[in-house]
């Protein structure tokens, strides 16, 4: 099994460029997209194991993305971030298909536990 | 004011006599006299609504904040210095004195809900070498505590490293404006539930992690930073970055893994790293952790401590003696491979020693577990790994016994120099040595002493075994938490029941009964900590208890016994498992402390015989004296001949009318031509809920008392009439807009009865003073019986040594009509021998009836 595959889709970018720099030092292989587009276009290229995705962006905001992501990769796990969004959109996330949220900010132990509990998780979920 | 000598000439030669000067002058400033008059009752009604609602909060033991004390402060002083603002308009004097009295009770105030006094220390960042215990309010707790252990003791291990002071936390919010903002946002916010608390809590850490740092504080950790490699002797030292809030871990308060800690941290991300610390101050458990605990947000700036990390092969939690038990023989460790966190995010169960303290520390006792993982830090990467350990590695003991006996002696070192308990956290380096990480006082928890229960020797249980982590017994329904999107459904009153005893979930604990988790080290870790500082029964490393105990079954614990019984569910009237209380916590004792100077009056009539300092010395004596005094002024109006209208009713003495709403008053051309017809007592609502309340009680009033002789009567009508609140009839009635006062001056007593009921329910009150003479003190025991009936009726009631005040404020109109219709009622009551054992309907306030119509 290679490196787990994981994409982050944030729109502020201090938050979008610490996380994957956090990320990228522990194994994963990491691409970060700042926008709901940008982030299905690099997973038509390349698709990912996880996504950890912003509840709430401008332009295609989070709730849009996941449904897409959903309809093109099924397999594909998502956390949903939720930061000033509100709790209630991402338990919407979650009957939409996602694995679980994580409230911003959360440490780097959280996200990957919640990373791996999601490879772990009957992907029908 | 007329010479009281002229005023007893009057009153003996047959009825006062108007002042004419003084009452024109007052006519002709009647509309500004009503319409300050007026305001002067809404702040009143303000005021003593506050009162009412800060005294519900201490008596509730309710969820009270420091921005509730604050906020009810600052009205209660606002309010206070409107009624004296208006008192000087209607009065026309500078009331110097009371004005000066208040202003020192409003500085005093200020004082007591002030914040913490500026750091002493300006440094941004100290060495921790220089840092000791004296210096907590600027390092933090955790961190003076650590460096008074590397400044005490040279032959001990403590890892180089500085602290970014409260100092520097507080230029990093002013920088920023974020004190301000942070504020508004606890203020604006409304928390109804776990998910608002989610939102808020993820604002502000937002808030401060989106912050830059000012220039001059990373400058100042840099240099530190510099420092530390100089001392390392090496580049790229890796730090753990530790919170050490201010008031964090004091012995009643242990803000157990409350907040954030990061371990390997590279130069890169300290910054960032620093601030997810500062803000984790912010992050739910700890916000629902303060909130619970009545802990002052802006006293607890955040300090934040950076030391090298310490090459770990092993590392753990020593209790110096057992925290649930009251037997100090015995210190615990706790130890696993690798890093310590292991232990306190509930991970592994670690192994356990038992060592005896006396006379030299020997091992009583020791567990060796399975240690199926650990948590290591590597050079390359940023932060910390779990790794699963080797078959050969995980039955391997933790530590060798010389260590374990190295440990115990540092254990009683530090515990002889702190003098108290402590939890240390220490870790053991590749070479063997030990290194202590951090320090605090232990909190211990007492379990029962009866903890055998025969109840239940019938009964299966449904599980046994695990290790008790708080001591307890509870009885709840079965709520098992995986995901944080469980963490929003958790019902009141449940029962915890987890996989792991993860920090996060002691944000669930003021509504959780009782914790099971699957895993864990019983007394040791966070969670555990917080359980039984809230008091909650809890039983770690129970296998399987999230498949054997049923989702919504109602179960109950015995954490003494480490046993899980079925259980019915309770009774609504069985007896509930206390509450966490909020009693003794900073916000209470804080608002107890204000309340002081705010609360209780004095006197019930400041005025009589006259003002003087030692009668004013609450906020409320500064109130009831600027009523009173503005009740003064506004009675000499009823000097004007023939403005005094008898009430139109069919009772025994002659009750007057004084109603500044009549029409005639409006234009004060023929002041000397005044006469008044009689008043219904339907005129005003007020009046007729006061009269209403009057009528239905029988009358022997002191006023009609015998006669015994002419002279001694006289006496006493004297006596009456030089007190200071006497219009020329002593049963009279002032009615103006929404108001109502009611003035009964009796040889025996003086009552004033003072209703507000207008459209703002904010703004009415209900207020009676009954003065009572020397001789004429009402017995304890009366007392108490009436204060009863008034406490049912839901009063508040205060006894003074000359009176009592029996107020209701913040009510809608109507129920004020009826509260005044009650004390209308009362004032005939307390002149009978024997107060009425129940109330008549139409006058029972709980019993509803519709008769005010």
């Amino acid at each position: 099994m290679g490196l787990i595959n994981v994409l982050v889709v944030d729109d502020e970018p201090d938050y979008l460029e610490t996380l994957v720099k956090r990320l990228s030092k522990r194994n994963y292989s990491v691409r970060g997209a700042s926008g709901g587009l940008e982030a299905l276009e690099l997973l038509r290229q390349e698709p990912a194991d996880v996504v950890l995705l912003d509840i709430k962006m401008p332009g295609m905001d989070g709730m849009q993305t996941l449904q897409e992501i959903k309809k093109k990769s099924p397999d594909t796990r998502v956390i949903i971030l939720t930061g000033h969004a509100s709790v209630e959109s991402a338990r919407d996330g979650i009957s939409l298909g996602a694995f679980d949220y994580l409230v911003k900010p959360s440490t780097l132990d959280e996200i990957m536990i919640k990373i791996q509990e999601s490879l772990h998780a009957n992907p029908s979920l | 004011m007329p010479n009281p000598l002229l005023r007893l000439y009057h009153h003996l030669l047959g009825g006062p006599r108007p002042c004419p000067r003084l009452t024109a002058e007052h006519m002709a400033n009647l509309p500004t006299l009503k319409n300050s008059w007026k305001l002067l009752l809404g702040a009143q009604g303000r005021f003593l609504h506050l009162v009412n609602g800060a005294r519900a909060a201490l008596r509730d033991n309710s969820f009270i904040s420091m921005v509730f004390v604050r906020s009810q402060c600052t009205s209660a002083c606002v309010n206070v210095f409107a009624m004296l603002r208006h008192l000087r308009e209607i009065t026309g004097c500078d009331h110097a004195e009371l004005t000066d009295t208040f202003q020192d009770l409003r500085k005093r105030i200020d004082r007591l809900i002030a914040g913490q006094a500026p750091a002493p220390i300006q440094e941004l960042t100290l060495p921790l070498s220089s840092v000791d215990k004296s210096m907590s309010l600027s390092v933090g707790t955790k961190m003076a505590y650590l460096g008074e252990i590397k400044k005490r003791f040279r032959e001990l291990s403590v890892p180089d490293g500085f602290v970014i002071t409260s100092a520097a936390y507080n230029l990093f919010l002013d920088h920023n404006g974020l004190r301000d903002e942070i504020n508004r946002r606890l203020q604006t916010q409304v928390i109804r539930d776990m998910a608002d608390m989610f939102r808020l809590s993820s604002e502000l850490q937002l808030l401060i992690i989106n912050s830059p740092l000012p220039d001059k504080l990373q400058e100042s950790i840099h240099a530190a930073y510099r420092e530390l490699e100089a001392l390392a002797g090496h580049r790229g030292v890796r730090v753990a970055v530790r919170s050490s809030a201010v008031g964090e871990d004091a012995e009643e308060t242990s803000f157990a893994g409350q907040y954030r800690t990061e371990l390997n941290v590279s130069e890169e991300l300290l910054f960032t790293t620093y601030k997810e610390i500062m803000a984790s101050k912010y992050a739910l458990t700890a916000m629902n952790y303060r909130f619970s605990r009545g802990l002052k947000d802006e006293d607890m700036p955040m300090c934040v401590g950076c030391m090298v990390m310490v090459d770990t092969a092993s590392a753990g939690v020593m209790y110096t003696q057992d925290p649930t038990s009251a037997d100090s023989g015995t210190i615990f460790i706790n130890a696993v491979h690798g890093l310590a966190k292991a232990i306190s995010d509930g991970y592994v169960t670690p192994d356990l020693w038992k060592i005896s303290r006396h006379p030299e520390p020997g091992i009583m006792h020791k567990t060796i577990r399975s240690k199926e993982q650990k948590f290591v830090s590597f050079l390359s990467e940023e932060g910390v790994t779990l790794l699963a350990t080797t078959p050969a590695q995980r039955l391997q003991p933790s530590l060798t016994d010389q260590q374990v006996l190295e440990l115990s002696r540092i254990g009683l070192l530090l515990e002889n120099h702190f003098g108290c308990p402590l939890d240390v956290e220490w870790a053991v380096n590749k070479a063997g040595h030990a290194t202590v990480l951090q320090s605090r006082p232990l909190k211990r928890v007492y379990g029962r002493q009866d903890a055998v229960q025969p109840v239940h020797n019938a009964t299966r249980p449904l599980l046994a075994g695990g290790q008790m982590a708080s001591p307890g017994r509870a009885t709840g329904r079965v709520y098992v938490v995986r995901t944080n999107n469980d963490l929003l459904h958790f019902p009141e009153g449940a029962v915890l029941v987890t996989p792991r005893p993860h920090p996060r979930w002691s944000a669930l604990l003021p509504r959780a009964v009782a914790i099971v988790s699957e895993c864990g080290g019983g007394i040791f870790g966070h969670l555990a900590n917080i359980a039984r500082e809230f008091g909650i029964p809890a039983i770690f490393d129970v296998k399987d208890a999230c498949t054997i105990l049923e989702a919504d079954a109602w179960i109950t614990i015995d954490a003494d016994q480490q046993v899980i019984f079925p259980a019915m569910k309770p009774e609504d009237n069985a007896e509930l498992p206390p509450r966490h209380s909020l009693r003794d916590t900073p916000v209470y004792t804080t608002l107890a402390e204000v309340m002081k100077n705010v609360d209780a009056p004095t006197s019930a009539n400041p005025l009589d015989p006259r003002i003087t300092p030692e009668r004013i010395k609450t906020l409320r004596d500064v109130a009831q004296t600027s009523h009173l005094l503005a009740c003064r002024e506004i009675l000499k109006l009823s000097h004007v001949p023939g403005i005094l209208a008898p009430l139109a009713v069919d009772h025994p003495t002659n009750w007057w009318v004084l109603d500044l709403n009549n029409q005639r008053l409006k234009d004060n051309r023929d002041l000397d031509a005044l006469s008044m017809e009689p008043v219904s007592f339907t005129a005003h609502h007020l009046l007729e809920g006061i009269w209403q309340g009057i009528g239905r009680q029988q009358w022997p009033l002191f006023a009609n008392s015998p006669r015994r002789s002419r002279l001694l009567r006289s006496l006493r009508r004297l006596h009456a009439a030089v007190r200071p609140l006497s219009p020329p009839r002593p049963r009279l009635f002032l009615l103006l807009e929404d108001a109502a006062l009611l003035i009964l001056s009796l040889e025996r007593a003086f009552f004033l009865l003072h209703a507000h009921a207008g459209e703002h329910a904010e703004e009415n009150f209900v207020q009676l003073l009954w003065q009572w003479f020397g001789q004429q003190t009402p017995s304890t025991s009366r007392l108490e019986q009436l204060a009863v009936l008034l406490h049912e009726q839901g009063f508040n009631l205060d006894v003074a040594p000359d009176g009592l005040l029996a107020w209701s404020a913040g009510q809608p109109s109507e129920t004020t009509v009826r509260q005044a219709r009650l004390l209308g009622y009362f004032m005939g009551t307390v002149q009978q021998l024997q107060a009425p054992s129940e109330l008549p309907p139409g006058i029972d306030l709980k019993s509803p009836s519709k008769t005010s119509s």
